[in-house]
C-alpha cells in the first residue's frame, strides 16, 4: 500500500518536473557509414519524448531538445538504429546499413529472444508475405518453414491451404494448426481473412515445448501471428501504397483429351469391340453426314468454360506514433476472378487499426482491430458436371455449347436466346453457372484490447480481452426458367432460393502474471502464471423459397411459397490454467518446465479435464568461454525438449447419446443422431524434440537441424461401425461413431541450411534449403480389424503406415487375350476382379515423406544507386501417393464411353502379343491400383524480380521509396509421374471427405499467376 | 491505489471465472437419448422416424423403385439418358458397383425400430404400447425380408444353409453379427409379423403408417414368397376382409399422382418438406426420367414387349407410359413417376402395398392350391376395372396362373416386384431384341438373359460393409 503511493507520488512528482522543462538546440549531420553519402528523411528522436524531426535533402536536421533530453535516437530504413548521446550543440551520426536487431520470437503468452527460445520454432518475417498472389495467409506459407506442409485446397479465388504441422496427426479432430492473431485464438476462416501485408511475422511452435502451454489446442502445433504495430516516436508517419494486377491460368495437364476426331473413331472402335455403353454413341449411331456435321462445329470445352483468371489488389497503409502512443492503420482490396467463365469470384475488403498506448509509467493499454468483408462466387465442387471443371473432362469434343440448326446456327428459344446444349449429361454448366449463381459473404472482424500493469520491476500483470465475430450469408439462386429448375423445381413455382449463413461468435479472456529477474547476473529466471476462459456460440439460419416471377426478382419476399427454414445454434466452452517456469545459467544453460491444465465442455464430466506439461533444455555451447576464441562458430546451440498437447474434438457435445427431430409425412419424428459414448476423452500428443542450432564463418553459413517424435495417442476417429448395427451414418455415408481408436507415431528429421555466398557493399546474394522428412507408424487399435478411412481406399493398421492404401493390386494386361489382370490377396493372378482381393499397399500413403523447398535471392545495388532484387523458391513434394479418380474416368475401358476420354485409352489391346497400358474395352473399370499414382513434383512455386528507385531521385519527389516488382507463382511443374496435377487439396468435397492428398477428383484446378505491381511509400 | 485496484480487480474477476462451471453445455436441437423415449409422444415420434428411414435413396426413396424392374425384363436402359444404373441393368455388379443401399438402409429403420422395441417397457400398459410395439415389430420385419430378397436365395429354392443376411434385435452399435440363413430370417419375419399382427389393433385410413389391413397384406406377401399358399391366402382375405378398395380405372392417374389414395394399404411418405435433408428427402422418380425445356429424358424406357402386352383396351397404358421425343428421337417415358399434378417434378409417394397386389397375392395362392374358380374371381377383380369392354377369359390351370403373372407383371409395374417375383418362381429375366426407341428401333439390350440358376440373381454384398464387418460373408459368384 505504501508503497504503491510511493511510486504513486513519484510518478507524479517526475511528470510535473517535466512541465518546467527547458530546452535547446542541437543540430547535426546524418550520413552513411560505408560512403559518407548525406542521408535523407532519417528521424530523429529525443529518447524518451515526442520530440522529432527527419534529416532534410543534405541530410540535415535541427530540433529542440526538452531539459532531460539526453540521447538522440536516430532510425532509418534499411539502417541499424543508431542512439547517440547529446554531448553538445551539434551531433553527427554515421549510419550502418543492414538491420542487426536482436530477432525476438514471440511464442504467444511471451516474448523471448530468439537465442533464448529451446524448442522448435519457425519464424517467418512478414516481408515473406507481402504481395501474395493468394486472398490468403495459408498458402504464402508453403516452402517457408521446414515441418509445415502446406497444400492448397484448391485453386478456387479465395480458398486457403492445409497446414500439417510435423505430419498428420489426427482424423476426426481437427488436423489443422492453431493460430494465434495478437493472442486471439482464431480458426483458419478468421487468419485467412487477414491481409498478409499486415503480418509482421510468424512464428511456427513446432514442438511440446513451445506448444502445449496451448495445451489442447496445441496438438497440432501453433502459429502465432503478430500483426504489424506503430514505432513509438516515428511523429512522421509513412504512408504505403501497393498495387498489383495480373493473371492466373490453369496448371496445363501433361497428357491430351480426345478431340472430336478421336473421341468419334474411339466410339466406333468400341461399338465394334461390343462394349454396351458405346452402342449409342454418334460415333457408332450417326451417318457420315451427321459425323460431318459434327466435326465441323466441334470446339474445345476448354474455351467454352474456362477464361483467363485476373487478379488485383490495392493495399494502403499509415504508421506512426509519438512518445506515449504508437499506431498502425491499414486498408487493402484484393480482387480475383476465377478460371470459370462464370461464377468463380472473390473479393476481400480489409481494415485494420492498432494502437498502443503507455497510458502510464506502469500501464501500458492498447487496441487492435480488424475488420474484413469477404465475398466469394464458387463453382460446386462434386462429381458431376454441374461442376465446371468435371465438365471439362466429361463433355465430348463434337458437343456444342448449343442446340445447332442444320445450318450450324444456334436454335433461339422464344425470348430470342441461344437454347443451350444439354449434352449427353442432361446439364449444360456453361447455362448453370450464370442461371444458378452462387455468392457467399463473409463479414469478420477479429479484435483484442489488453492492459499491462507493471507492478514492479520485472513483474507485470496483463488482461486481455479478445474476440472474434463472422457473419456469413450465402445466396444460392436457381433461376426461374434455368435448365435445373426444370429438373428439380416445381412448374407452378418456377425458381428457387436458398439463403443461409450463421453468427460465429467466440471470445477469449486471458490473465497472466509474469516475474522476469536476474540474480546476480547470471541467474535469469522468468515465471508466467495464468488463466484463460474461451466461449463459442453458432447460431446458424436457413430459408428456402420457390416461385420467382422474373429472374431478376432475387430476394425471398418475392418468393410464392417459402418451401423450408430452420435455424440451429450450438455451444462450446473451455476453462484452462497455466504457467511456466523458465531459467537460464548465464545464457549458457537453460531449462524450463511448463503445465496446463484445460477443461471443455465436449467432453463427459469424468473426462472433461486434461493435463498437459512440457520440459524443455538447451546448451548455448556458443557461449561458453572455451568456444569464444573460435572466431568462425558464431552459434551452436543444443536443446531439447519432451512434453504433451491435446487436441479437442470438433464435434460438439461428443460424449451424449442423442436424439434429433425431423418429420415423416408431416408429423414431427426422431430418431437417434449420435451415440452416447462416456467414455470419450482428449486426444493427446506426446512429442519429443532433439535440434541444433549453428551458424558458421560470421554466420555465413546457418543451420537448423531437429529429429522429433510426436505421438498420438486416444486418436479420434469417426470410426466405422457394422451396417448392421444401424449406428448413425457417418460422414462417408455408412455407419459410424466417434471413437478414441489407438495410437500412431509420426518421426521425422527437418533441415535447413542458409548460407550467404556473397555480402559485398552492393552485392547481397544467399541460398537457401529446406527439407522434412516425416514416417508414420499406426503403433494399436482398440480392435483387431483394419480401419478405415472414409472413402474406403486407405486404411489403418498396426505397424504400417498412417492413411495406408488398401486397394486391390493391378496386375497389367494379358498380352494373349487382353483381359486386365489382378493379384488375389495370396498375390495369384486372376482375371476375376473382386474388391475383397484389396491388400494393404505397405509404404504407400497419401502424405509426400519427403518435402522441402530450395531458392535464392539475389539484390544488387543499395538504397541510394537504385536496388535490383530477385528471388526464386522451388517447392518439393516426394513419396506420396494420390488414387487419381480422373484418370481412371479418362481411360475407362470403355464404361465412360459415353463420355470424354484421354487420348491415351486408344491405347488398348487389340492383337495378341500386345503390351499395352489398357485392357481391351468392357465396358467396365475396376478400382485397383491402377490408377494409384506417385505424386512426386517440384515446383517453381515463386519468381520475384524487382527494382527500387534511387533515393536521390525520389526525395525530390518527396517519395521514400518506390519499387517496381513482377512475380509469378507455379511457373513450372516437373511431375515425372502424376497425370494431372499433383497437388491435390480436396476434391469432389460434396460428394467424398478424402484425406489430403488421398484423391484426384475434379477440385478447383490450381493455377499459374503472374503479376506485376507498384509499392511506393511516402 | 489504482494499481492495487488493478491488479485486486483482476484477481477477484479470475477468480470468479474459475468459479462458474461453464463447461455443462447442453444442445439446443436434440434430446439426450435418456429421456428422449419416456412418453406416449416420444415413443410416437420414434416411430415416425423408422418409418422416415424408409425414405433413403437405396431403399425406397429411390433404388427399390428402379432396381427391381430395371433388373428383370421390364426395362431397357434409354440411351439418351446418363447411362446411370446400367452395370446393375445388365447385371454386371460386383462388391464395388451393386446396391450397396439395399444392405445400408434397412437396417437405419431396423436400428430405429429396435430402439422402440428395447425401451418399451418405459410405457405404461395400454392402447399406445401396443400399437407402437405392433408397428416397430412389422417395420423390422419388412425391412428385414426386403433384405432378404435382394441378399439371399429365394426361401423355396435356399437350402438349410444358404444365407440371407444377419436377423438384427437390438440397437447396439457394438455388434459384428454373420450371416444368418434364409430360413432363419424367414422364421423371424413370420414372427415378428405375427406378432404384430395380433397386437395391431387400428384400422384407421392413414396409409403412411401399418395397420392391420397392411400387416395381413405384408403377411400374404411373405407367405407367397415363401411358397405357403395356404396362408397366403389366409391372410389375402383377412385383409381384404379389414376393406379394401381397388383403384377404379377412373382414378388410375390420380393414384400416380397421389390424388386417390384408397386402394394403398402401405404408402412411404415424400413430401418438399421432409427432414432431415437431404438424406431422406427424394424425388423417387428421378430414377426414371427427369423433364427439362427439351422435353423428357428417360433413363429407363419399358422393353418394348413388354410394352406390348398392354393392349389398346388396357386402360393402364396411356396412365403408365407417355410417348415423346428427345434429341429427335421418340421414346415410350414412364409416365408413372413424373409427378403429382402440382408440385415438384417427380415426387410422388412410394406405393409399397396396394389392394391389387393383395388380389393377384390371393389369386396367385388360390391358383396354386387348384382353387381355380376362387382364383380367376380374385384376378377378374382386378382385370375388370383394367380394360375396356372387359370380358373375362375364364381361364384355368396353367392359363390362367400365366394370366396371373401377366396381370401382376403389368399392374405392379415398376413398383418394385419383378426381380422378386422371377426369383421365387425361378424363372430367367429374359429381354427382347428391341431398342430403346419408341417403335424398337434404336439400340437393343446388349445383355437380354440372366438364367435363373446364375448366382446374380443374389446380390452382392457391399465390400464396405465387409470392411466394417469382417464376420459378414460374400455372397458366391463375387
Amino acid at each position: 500500500m505504501k508503497k504503491a503511493f510511493f511510486l504513486w507520488l513519484v510518478g507524479l512528482l517526475f511528470t510535473s518536473a517535466q512541465l518546467f522543462a527547458q530546452g535547446r538546440t542541437v543540430s547535426g549531420v546524418v550520413t552513411d557509414a560505408d560512403d559518407g553519402e548525406p542521408l535523407i528523411g532519417v528521424s530523429v528522436l529525443v529518447k524518451g519524448t515526442s520530440v522529432g524531426t527527419v534529416t532534410d535533402i543534405d541530410g540535415k536536421y535541427s530540433l529542440e531538445v526538452p531539459e532531460g533530453g539526453e540521447t538522440l535516437v536516430f532510425s532509418y530504413v534499411g539502417y541499424t538504429t543508431f542512439e547517440a548521446p547529446i554531448s553538445g550543440a551539434s551531433v553527427n551520426v554515421k549510419l550502418k546499413s543492414g538491420v542487426e536487431l536482436e530477432e525476438t520470437v514471440v511464442l504467444g503468452y511471451q516474448t523471448v529472444k530468439k537465442s533464448d527460445v529451446t524448442s522448435a520454432v519457425s519464424t517467418i518475417g512478414g516481408e515473406k508475405l507481402e504481395n501474395a498472389l493468394f486472398g490468403n495467409v495459408a498458402n504464402s506459407l508453403q516452402g517457408l518453414a521446414t515441418g509445415v506442409q502446406v497444400t492448397a485446397r484448391s485453386g478456387a479465388p479465395g480458398a486457403n491451404a492445409f497446414i500439417r504441422i510435423r505430419g498428420v496427426g489426427s482424423y476426426n479432430a481437427s488436423n489443422e494448426p492453431l493460430f494465434v492473431v495478437d493472442g486471439v485464438q482464431v480458426t483458419a476462416n478468421y487468419y485467412n481473412s487477414l491481409n498478409p501485408n499486415d503480418i509482421e511475422s510468424i512464428n511456427i511452435l513446432k514442438d511440446a515445448s513451445a506448444a502445449a502451454i496451448y495445451g489442447v489446442k496445441g496438438g497440432n502445433g501453433v502459429v502465432v501471428i503478430t500483426t504489424k504495430s506503430g514505432r513509438f516516436g516515428q511523429t512522421k508517419p509513412v504512408i504505403s501504397y501497393t498495387y498489383q494486377y495480373g493473371f492466373k491460368e490453369r496448371i496445363k495437364d501433361n497428357f491430351s483429351i480426345m478431340n472430336a476426331e478421336q473421341k468419334l473413331r474411339y466410339e466406333k472402335e468400341l461399338a465394334d469391340l461390343g462394349v454396351s455403353q458405346a452402342l449409342g454413341t454418334p460415333g457408332a449411331t450417326a451417318s457420315p453426314e451427321e459425323l460431318d456435321f459434327l466435326l465441323k462445329y466441334a470446339r474445345p470445352w476448354e474455351d467454352i468454360i474456362t477464361q483467363r483468371g485476373k487478379l488485383s489488389t490495392h493495399d494502403i497503409s499509415v504508421t506512426g506514433g509519438g512518445q506515449n502512443v504508437s499506431y498502425f492503420m491499414s486498408f487493402g482490396k484484393y480482387n480475383e476472378d476465377g478460371l470459370s467463365v462464370a461464377g468463380s469470384f472473390f473479393e476481400r475488403l480489409n481494415a485494420r487499426f492498432r494502437v498502443d498506448y503507455k497510458a502510464a509509467k506502469w500501464l501500458d493499454v492498447g487496441h487492435n482491430i480488424t475488420v474484413s468483408r469477404t465475398q466469394q462466387e464458387l463453382t460446386r465442387d462434386r462429381y458431376n458436371v454441374q461442376n465446371p471443371f468435371v465438365a471439362l473432362y466429361t463433355y465430348n469434343p463434337y458437343e456444342t455449347e448449343f442446340v445447332l440448326d442444320d445450318e450450324g446456327n444456334p436454335v433461339l428459344d422464344a425470348n430470342g436466346r441461344p437454347v443451350y446444349n444439354l449434352t449427353h449429361q442432361g446439364f449444360p454448366i456453361a447455362e448453370a453457372l450464370v442461371n444458378n449463381p452462387e455468392e457467399q459473404f463473409r463479414d469478420r472482424i477479429i479484435a483484442n484490447a489488453y492492459a499491462q500493469a507493471n507492478i514492479i520491476d520485472g513483474l507485470s500483470i496483463r488482461t486481455n480481452i479478445g474476440s472474434t465475430f463472422e457473419r456469413y450469408r450465402r445466396e444460392a439462386y436457381t433461376k426461374p426458367g434455368s435448365v435445373l429448375d426444370g429438373y428439380v423445381g416445381n412448374p407452378a413455382q418456377p425458381g428457387s432460393k436458398t439463403d443461409n449463413g450463421y453468427d460465429d461468435f467466440y471470445y477469449i479472456w486471458t490473465n497472466t502474471a509474469n516475474y522476469t529477474k536476474t540474480f546476480k547476473s547470471v541467474h535469469n529466471m522468468s515465471v508466467l502464471a495464468g488463466t484463460e476462459l474461451q466461449s463459442n456460440t453458432f447460431d446458424s439460419y436457413s430459408v428456402t423459397s420457390r416461385g420467382f416471377a422474373n429472374p431478376n426478382i432475387t430476394t425471398q419476399n418475392a418468393a410464392a411459397a417459402i418451401v423450408s427454414g430452420s435455424t440451429a445454434r450450438t455451444q462450446e466452452a473451455f476453462f484452462s490454467l497455466f504457467g511456466e517456469a523458465k531459467y537460464n545459467y548465464a545464457q549458457k544453460y537453460y531449462g524450463s518446465v511448463l503445465f496446463r491444465r484445460d477443461g471443455n465442455s465436449n467432453f463427459g464430466s469424468d473426462n472433461r479435464y486434461a493435463n498437459f506439461w512440457a520440459v524443455s533444455a538447451a546448451y548455448n555451447i556458443a557461449n561458453e568461454d572455451f568456444l569464444k576464441s573460435v572466431s568462425w562458430i558464431d552459434q551452436l546451440k543444443i536443446r531439447g525438449s519432451v512434453g504433451t498437447s491435446g487436441n479437442p474434438t470438433t464435434t460438439r457435445y461428443a460424449n451424449l447419446g442423442l436424439f434429433g427431430f425431423g418429420n415423416y409425412a408431416g408429423v414431427t419424428a426422431s430418431r437417434p443422431t449420435q451415440i452416447e459414448n462416456p467414455e470419450l476423452r482428449w486426444e493427446k500428443n506426446f512429442n519429443y524434440t532433439i535440434g541444433l542450432d549453428f551458424g558458421l564463418f560470421k554466420n555465413r553459413l546457418s543451420a537448423s537441424v531437429d529429429y522429433f517424435t510426436r505421438r498420438t495417442e486416444d486418436l479420434l476417429l469417426n470410426a466405422q461401425v457394422a451396417y448392421e448395427s444401424g449406428g448413425t451414418i457417418g460422414p462417408a455415408g455408412s455407419p459410424a461413431t466417434l471413437q478414441n481408436v489407438g495410437s500412431f507415431e509420426n518421426r521425422g528429421v527437418e533441415l535447413e541450411v542458409r548460407g550467404v555466398v556473397l555480402s559485398k557493399k552492393n552485392v547481397q546474394w544467399d541460398v537457401f534449403f529446406q527439407y522434412t522428412t516425416v514416417n508414420s507408424e499406426v503403433l494399436e487399435l482398440a480392435t483387431d480389424d483394419d480401419l478405415f478411412n472414409q472413402t474406403g481406399i486407405t486404411i489403418l493398421r498396426p505397424g504400417l503406415q498412417l492413411n495406408t492404401f488398401y486397394l486391390t493390386r493391378w496386375a497389367g494386361v494379358d498380352p494373349a487375350t487382353g483381359q486386365e489382370l489382378f493379384y488375389d490377396k495370396e498375390g495369384n493372378i486372376t482375371t476375376t476382379y473382386s474388391d475383397g482381393n484389396a491388400v494393404a499397399l505397405e509404404g504407400k500413403t497419401p502424405q509426400p515423406r519427403h518435402f522441402g523447398s530450395f531458392g535464392t535471392n539475389l539484390q544488387l545495388g543499395n538504397g541510394k544507386t537504385g536496388l535490383f532484387d530477385i528471388s526464386a523458391m522451388f517447392y518439393y513434394a516426394l513419396g506420396g501417393y494420390t488414387m487419381n479418380y480422373i484418370w481412371r474416368d479418362l481411360n475407362s475401358d470403355g464404361e465412360g464411353v459415353v463420355s470424354q476420354q484421354a487420348v491415351d485409352a486408344f491405347n488398348y489391346w487389340k492383337n495378341p502379343g500386345d503390351v499395352v497400358s489398357n485392357p481391351r474395352p468392357t465396358g467396365r473399370s475396376f478400382s485397383s491400383d491402377r490408377w494409384l499414382q506417385k505424386s512426386d513434383y517440384l515446383r517453381l512455386r515463386n519468381l520475384q524480380v524487382g527494382y527500387t528507385f534511387p533515393k536521390s531521385i525520389l526525395s525530390k519527389v518527396k517519395v521514400q521509396e518506390l519499387r517496381l516488382f513482377a512475380q509469378a507463382q507455379n511457373l513450372f511443374t516437373f511431375r515425372p509421374q502424376f497425370k494431372g496435377d499433383p497437388e491435390q487439396g480436396e476434391s469432389g468435397t460434396e460428394s467424398s471427405s478424402p484425406q489430403v492428398g488421398e484423391i484426384a477428383l475434379y477440385g478447383y484446378p490450381n493455377a499459374v499467376g503472374v503479376t506485376f505491381g507498384v509499392n511506393i511509400q511516402f | 491505489m489504482k494499481k492495487l485496484f488493478f491488479i485486486f480487480g483482476l484477481g477477484a474477476t479470475t477468480l470468479f471465472t474459475s468459479c462458474k462451471d461453464d463447461l455443462e453445455l447442453k444442445p439446443f436441437n436434440a434430446l439426450e437419448t435418456t429421456v428422449a423415449l419416456q412418453t406416449p409422444t416420444d415413443f410416437q415420434n420414434a416411430v415416425r422416424g423408422a418409418y422416415g428411414a424408409f425414405r433413403r435413396v437405396g431403399y425406397y426413396g429411390g433404388r427399390s423403385i428402379l432396381f427391381p424392374d430395371a433388373m428383370a425384363d421390364n426395362l431397357i436402359v434409354c440411351r439418351t439418358g446418363r447411362l446411370d444404373g446400367i452395370l446393375q441393368y445388365e447385371w454386371r455388379y460386383d462388391s464395388e458397383v451393386g446396391w450397396g443401399g439395399m444392405f445400408l438402409d434397412p437396417y437405419q429403420v431396423i436400428a430405429r425400430a429396435n430402439l422402440v422395441i428395447g425401451n418399451i417397457g418405459a410405457l405404461p400398459d395400454g392402447p399406445t404400447k401396443s400399437e407402437v410395439l405392433a408397428e416397430a415389430l412389422a417395420l423390422r420385419a419388412i425391412a428385414h425380408f426386403d433384405m432378404l430378397r435382394v441378399f439371399g436365395k429365394a426361401p423355396k429354392f435356399a437350402t438349410a444353409s444358404d444365407l440371407g443376411v444377419a436377423y438384427v434385435k437390438t440397437a447396439d452399435i457394438t455388434i459384428k453379427p454373420a450371416r444368418e440363413t434364409v430360413a432363419s430370417n424367414m422364421e423371424n419375419v413370420l414372427s415378428d409379423l405375427l406378432a404384430a399382427y395380433a397386437s395391431i389393433t387400428t384400422s384407421t385410413t392413414d396409409n403412411t403408417r401399418l395397420n392391420k389391413r397392411s400387416v395381413a397384406g405384408l403377411l400374404a406377401r411373405v407367405y407367397l414368397y415363401a411358397g405357403d399358399n395356404v396362408n397366403a391366402e389366409k391372410y389375402a382375405k383377412e385383409c381384404i376382409a379389414e376393406g379394401v378398395t381397388i383403384t377404379p380405372s377412373a382414378n388410375l392417374l390420380a393414384l400416380y399422382q397421389d390424388g386417390f389414395l384408397g386402394s394403398i394399404l402401405f404408402r412411404i411418405r415424400h413430401t418438399d418438406t421432409d427432414l432431415p435433408t437431404p438424406a431422406e428427402r427424394n424425388s423417387i422418380g428421378v430414377q426414371y426420367s427427369q423433364t427439362g425445356p427439351s422435353g423428357v429424358r428417360s433413363e429407363f424406357v419399358p422393353d418394348l414387349a413388354f410394352y406390348n402386352l398392354f393392349g389398346d383396351n388396357d386402360l393402364r397404358k396411356a396412365v403408365i407410359f407417355s410417348t415423346s421425343p428427345f434429341s429427335g428421337k421418340s421414346f415410350n417415358h414412364i409416365a408413372k413417376y413424373f409427378g403429382r399434378a402440382s408440385g415438384t417434378r417427380n415426387q410422388v409417394d412410394t406405393k409399397v402395398l396396394r389392394a391389387e397386389e393383395v388380389y393377384l397375392t390371393l389369386a396367385e395362392a388360390l391358383a396354386e392350391q387348384g382353387k381355380d374358380g376362387e382364383a380367376l374371381a380374385a384376378l377378374d377383380e382386378i382385370r375388370s376395372r383394367r380394360y375396356a369392354g372387359f370380358i373375362s377369359g375364364g381361364e384355368t390351370g396353367v392359363a390362367l396362373k400365366a394370366a396371373i403373372e401377366e396381370e401382376r407383371r403389368k399392374e405392379l409395374c415398376f413398383e418394385g416386384h419383378r426381380f422378386f417375383d422371377l426369383k421365387r418362381k425361378g424363372l430367367p429375366a429374359v429381354r427382347s431384341d428391341f431398342g430403346d426407341e419408341a417403335d424398337g428401333g434404336g439400340v437393343p439390350a446388349l445383355y437380354k438373359r440372366l438364367e435363373a440358376s446364375d448366382d446374380r440373381w443374389q446380390l452382392p454384398i457391399p465390400q464396405d460393409a465387409i470392411n466394417a464387418n469382417p464376420n459378414l460373408t460374400q455372397n458366391p459368384g463375387y
